[in-house]
């Protein structure tokens, strides 16, 4: 029956009047648009929920611990002063005000070299808001919730479309990822002044760029350099995550932009001609996707070495001094093989400004000069028993999942000094009740993610293309998270560790709605598998 | 059927975005040459006598360890003045990059004279100072790789708290024997060492009084004396006149353990008003110290 919707009411083919209550139709009408949009609905749900979990209660972030000065100065702020007795780092500081920084007091450490990060971007449109709002200061960190929240939903919408199966696995799997990142383990550095966020979200949109770059047979140009762009985007935001390039550029190669197509004449060619043209063949129909891995290799490459020679040096000795010899009971034996002079040891376990540190003794300068990070890799090469405590301190700062010495709340808020929010606390609560059997937990994780997905990614003759990018972005982010726990480990092993293991913490947690997506991704392959014709079984 | 306008729009908003944020960011950029960096030209204001506002903790740091802002007068505002200005030598000075803070730091530890200070502000025996410290400036990278090999002495003054940073806005050149020196003298109140322009109960003299290995062994009636007798010759040269001859004010003498100083070794010659009561400025004697 036909039925029309007036302001008293529903009214039928026949104009009788049938009272109808007005929300309850709205609300109908509502949820049937919700429905028939998934992916805008589900995005600006976790958009909500992003902006209720910062804001609803107070809000909450991530207090500066003196990192953001090298980020913040380039905007041309500086942090307002904190209020008598206050202690340090206890609580959120998001107010900036204007000040101009001459030379080399914006930079990385003093050292006359900047610090570049795609968070810059970020930061610039939440200083442009925060005038826009007329808000006290120049710059207010809270301005970087609704920015975040926003490309929060975007990610989670366009997850939602991109992934394939029944609508419901993907708003569920989509949501186990929103869910990731709302979470308090991972939402505080939202509104902080580190470099974080941008790589989070960053690592976000790179799920549904891929899925939709793997979504065909033969991938198209734009959905590569898509890729490419969110990459670059996310290692330009920190230089640590240069290590998902071992999941970014596979994922590139993996499929052809064209199809070859071969001669008839082809058949009559040798075996080794034939492997020849099919070589160049696959190379030739990656063009773009190399072109573009060429591009994001040297950018990367090129980007780490303008990094602060000052941070390398302050990561490199946290390496050499806190990790080896710090975990060391042959101290001198290390140094030696390291080649440095053994006067070093004292410093051993020292961080680079403490009272012992080998800064301050005479042979530093020779540190300096010789030490490098890949000396510190052949060490671990020529002593790979060591290796185990190293992945143990790893998974130990993992378990932890964020730092203790820096607050989440505002002064104002009335919260304990170092309080930290737990307004999502999934993750912590997991993975402290795994931190016992961390051994078992997280890199098992890491290895049925991986083996699945590369099973799932593998199986060409069985599912769809999409399906089969699910299962390679599945392996992607697995390898990526190993990859980034390992950069992480050796280049500045446990200082500062729950928070430099932010990004593999993320990583592990998006593998489980990813593996949601996965199992839902098979489930199209017997949907797709067509019923086997009777005529053609007959012959 | 979605119109073709609507489908361009959705297509083409991600990038014009993503262009018009990085316009916006290239035009907020004041100086390509440093992107990511602070502004102005990389060039240290090496004269002496100059004066610096370095309002940020940060900018006193001592891995940020140049100083490009442009000087201030000295009427104005500010935390630093420049008091010398001493070469760089040695393996050090060889390096063609600039080496790191921490290498930097520890290579021209004491390359800037206290001494040379004291003098720069006319702080001479019996004269004792707080917040006013030493800051060395290096050459900035630009400078260093021009063969800039030069420290600047700066004298700073404090206190510098992430509460708040002190400023002065006169020359510190021979500030210790004028009046506004208070601020930079030396004074308790009940136990709390503090300024001298704040409330006190006492002011301190120098130099301290020292005690051999032997002395301190010595019963509390010797160590007393002992104080009493240096301080008085010290308590007289800073009042300008024998203490007796001050009926407001009364010695304080402290002894080498006493409280809050467990551990000293040496005695201390504090004098304040013999009433007890707090009061504030100094009693350095006037036209060569502090005022009272």
């Amino acid at each position: 029956m036909n039925r029309l919707l007036t302001s008293e009411g529903w009214e039928d083919a026949f104009g009788v009047r049938v009272p109808v209550d007005p929300v309850a139709a709205a609300s109908r009408a509502a949820l049937a648009w919700v429905r028939a949009h998934p992916a805008i609905s589900t995005g600006a749900v976790w958009g909500l929920i992003t902006l209720a979990r910062l804001f609803a209660g107070g809000a909450v972030g991530m207090a500066d611990n003196f990192d953001g000065h090298r980020l913040l100065c380039q905007l041309g702020v500086a942090p307002r002063p904190i209020p008598a007795g206050q202690p340090l780092w206890a609580f959120v500081t998001p107010t900036y005000d204007a000040y101009t920084w001459y030379g080399e007091a914006c930079s990385a450490g003093g050292t006359g070299q900047p610090y570049l990060s795609t968070e810059y971007f970020p930061l610039l449109l939440a200083k442009l808001l925060t005038q826009l709002f007329g808000l006290s200061g120049a710059l207010d960190l809270r301005m970087l919730g609704p920015i975040f929240a926003a490309g929060i939903a975007v990610a989670v919408g366009w997850t939602v479309r991109e992934l394939p199966g029944p609508r419901w696995a993907a708003v569920l799997a989509a949501s186990g990822i929103g869910l990731a990142a709302v979470d308090s383990a991972i939402a505080p550095y939202y509104i902080s002044p580190f470099s974080e966020p941008a790589a989070l979200l960053g690592l976000l949109l790179l799920i549904p760029a891929t899925l939709r770059l793997l979504s065909r047979e033969r991938v198209r140009a734009r959905d590569i350099a898509l890729v490419a762009v969110i990459a670059a985007w996310t290692i330009g935001a920190k230089t640590q995550m240069a290590s998902i390039l071992i999941a970014v550029v596979p994922v590139l190669l993996l499929r052809p932009w064209a199809r070859v197509v071969w001669a008839q004449t082809d058949r009559g060619r040798r075996r080794a001609v034939k492997r020849l043209l099919r070589a160049m063949g696959a190379v030739a129909t990656r063009l773009p996707a190399l072109a573009a891995c060429a591009v994001l290799v040297g950018g990367t490459a090129l980007f780490e070495q303008h990094q602060s020679r000052w941070l390398n040096e302050i990561v490199l000795y946290d390496d050499v001094f806190r990790d080896v010899l710090g975990h060391s009971s042959h101290v001198h034996a290390d140094l030696r093989a390291l080649g440095l002079p053994t006067d070093l040891a004292s410093a051993a376990g020292s961080s680079i400004v403490a009272p012992n540190s080998a800064a301050k003794l005479p042979d530093y300068p020779r540190f300096v000069q010789q030490e490098s990070f890949g000396r510190v890799l052949a060490f671990y090469i020529t002593h790979p028993w060591r290796l185990p405590g190293v992945a143990d301190r790893g998974l130990v700062g993992m378990a932890a999942t964020r730092p203790s010495y820096l607050g989440n709340y505002l002064a104002s808020s009335g919260a304990a000094p170092y309080a930290r929010e737990c307004r999502v606390c999934v993750a912590p609560a997991l993975f402290t009740l795994s931190q016992p059997l961390r051994w078992v937990v997280i890199p098992g994780l890491w290895a049925v993610a991986l083996a699945g997905g590369i099973w799932l990614a593998g199986k060409r003759r069985a599912v769809p293309p999409r399906a089969r990018g699910v299962g390679a972005v599945l392996a992607g982010i697995a390898a990526a998270t190993v990859a980034q726990f390992w950069t992480v480990m050796l280049s500045e092993g446990d200082s500062d560790i729950e928070k430099h293991m932010v990004f593999a913490l993320f990583g592990t947690m998006l593998l489980g709605p990813l593996m949601v997506a996965a199992v839902a991704a098979l489930d199209q392959r017997l949907a797709a598998q067509p019923e086997p014709a009777p005529e053609r079984s007959a012959l | 059927m979605t119109p073709r306008w609507t489908t361009a729009l959705r297509r083409s908003a991600l990038p014009v975005l993503g262009l018009g944020v990085l316009c916006v960011s290239v035009l907020s950029v004041q100086d390509l040459d440093h992107v990511g960096m602070g502004v102005g030209s990389y060039t240290t204001t090496w004269t002496i006598g100059s004066c610096h506002r370095l309002d940020q903790l940060v900018e006193t740091d001592p891995v940020y360890a140049s100083d490009t802002s442009p000087a201030v007068p000295c009427t104005s505002p500010h935390e630093s003045e420049t008091y010398a200005d001493v070469p760089i030598t040695g393996p050090v000075a060889r390096q063609t990059e600039r080496p790191s803070p921490l290498w930097l730091e520890s290579a021209l530890r004491g390359a800037c004279d206290w001494g040379a200070m004291a003098d720069f502000l006319g702080d001479e025996p019996p004269d004792v100072t707080r917040d006013i410290v030493v800051l060395q400036i290096v050459p900035s990278v630009p400078e260093w790789r021009a063969g800039v090999r030069r420290v600047r002495c700066d004298a700073l003054i404090g206190p510098r708290t992430t509460e708040s940073v002190a400023t002065i806005s006169q020359s510190l050149r021979g500030i210790v024997r004028t009046p506004a020196a208070a601020r930079f003298r030396v004074c308790r109140l009940g136990d709390t060492e503090l300024s001298c322009d704040g409330l006190h109960t006492a002011e301190l003299v120098y130099p301290y009084v020292k005690f051999t290995d032997a002395e301190l062994t010595r019963d509390h009636a010797y160590k007393l004396d002992k104080v009493r007798r240096a301080c008085a010759g010290l308590v007289a040269a800073y009042l300008g006149m024998p203490l007796d001859r001050r009926a407001d004010l009364s010695l304080q003498p402290e002894l080498p353990g006493d409280y809050p100083s467990p551990d000293s070794r040496v005695g201390h010659c504090w004098v304040g008003p013999k009433s007890g009561l707090p009061t504030t400025g100094s009693v350095r004697r006037t036209g060569t110290g502090g005022a009272a």
